[in-house]
């Protein structure tokens, strides 16, 4: 059984060093790996990403990243990358990892993702340049996902980890009329299409935790503000029966 | 719409394009400011009596004490009331076994 912990829109702020370490000090001893679901800035400066990297040197064991929308504003996504790997973190975009853990494979295919809504209510690649260009990042956002769970797909674990949402009821709690600037179908589509063990993503800090996706994978939205702790631990066994969560 | 001088001029501050227009811009302009500026959407900003009051979660005091600053800085003299609060992390609940 693997043990992964997870984490979305920790936002970390200059200032905020010292906050968050504690918390975590004693991870090994609960997980196996920690997902970080994106926003771990406030403004995306490389200040901020040094207050982020510096507390979780505290985690003990791999940690693997997605940048959110906000890690993006200051336009530090290069210095900020690195400066979160030069601390062992690993950050995904359109690609994947494997990690040997316990002598089990686990694959995570990363992407920030992004918005665009959901079936019934959602954005065309139609009209105005700026809309079509804003559909088509989706667009691309999710091919890239998709082929980078194909990548993983012989490992024993398989992970999508997103910033943005990819079905619409981990969103429940927000207000509806945001929901296409919080996630996209196009995601979850791509999920299905490969399949995998376990979605995970932040960025919907007044949704709801657990869902579905249509072809039935387990999701999580996994934002702080949601889970209301520094971390929550989802066990998957190889092989294994998805539990289907009771709230959806 | 707003009467008092004091709010006039505030807003005059906050932005010169604006005079005397409806409290739903200015409510809206000031929470977009204030979110972008902390980095923070969790933010609502509404207009009560002749107070914007400012409500949702922030990440640190620090962050808050930065929207008291800020709301200082935007609108001084106007009556505002910072109502945010900071969630204190509980600790992680029981594995959830998904397969």
């Amino acid at each position: 059984m693997i043990r992964i912990a997870a984490v979305g829109d920790l936002h970390f702020g200059a200032e905020s060093g010292g906050g968050y370490a504690p918390h975590i000090e004693s991870l090994p001893d609960h997980a196996d790996l920690i997902l970080l679901a994106g926003d771990l800035t406030r403004l995306g400066t490389v200040e901020e990403a040094r207050v982020a990297a510096g507390e979780l040197q505290a985690a003990g064991i791999p940690i693997v990243a997605v940048l959110g929308n906000h890690d993006y504003h200051s336009d530090k996504v290069p210095k900020i990358r690195d400066t979160l790997e030069a601390a062992g973190t690993v950050v995904l975009e359109g690609s994947s990892v494997r990690l040997d853990i316990g002598g089990l494979t686990v694959g995570i295919a990363g992407a920030k993702g992004f918005g665009g809504g959901f079936v019934g209510a959602c954005a065309s690649d139609f009209g105005e340049p700026e809309m079509k260009s804003f559909i088509r990042h989706t667009e691309e956002t999710a091919a890239q996902l998709e082929e980078s769970l194909r990548s993983i797909h012989d490992a024993d674990v398989r992970i999508a980890l997103l910033h943005y949402a990819p079905i619409d009821a981990t969103l429940r709690g927000e207000r509806p009329e945001i929901y296409p600037f919080l996630g996209s179908f196009l995601l979850g589509e791509s999920i299905d299409r490969v399949g995998c063990d376990l979605v995970v993503h932040g960025h919907a800090h007044r949704g709801t935790e657990r869902g579905l996706t249509p072809g039935g994978i387990s999701v999580r939205n996994v934002a702080q503000s949601v889970i209301g702790a520094a971390y929550s631990v989802y066990c998957l066994t190889p092989g294994g029966e998805q539990t289907v969560p009771a709230a959806v | 719409m707003f009467s008092s001088r004091g709010t006039y001029q505030a807003i005059v501050e906050f932005d010169p394009a604006i005079r005397e227009e409806p409290s739903y811009y200015l409510a809206g302009r000031l929470r977009e400011t204030l979110a972008e500026r902390v980095g923070d959407f969790d933010l609502d900003v509404d207009f009560v009596g002749e107070t914007f009051v400012v409500t949702g979660k922030v990440t640190s005091s620090e962050q808050r004490a930065e929207i008291d600053r800020l709301l200082v800085e935007l609108i001084p003299g106007v009556a505002v009331r910072n109502d945010t609060t900071l969630p204190k992390l509980a600790q992680p609940s029981e594995p959830d076994v998904v397969s």
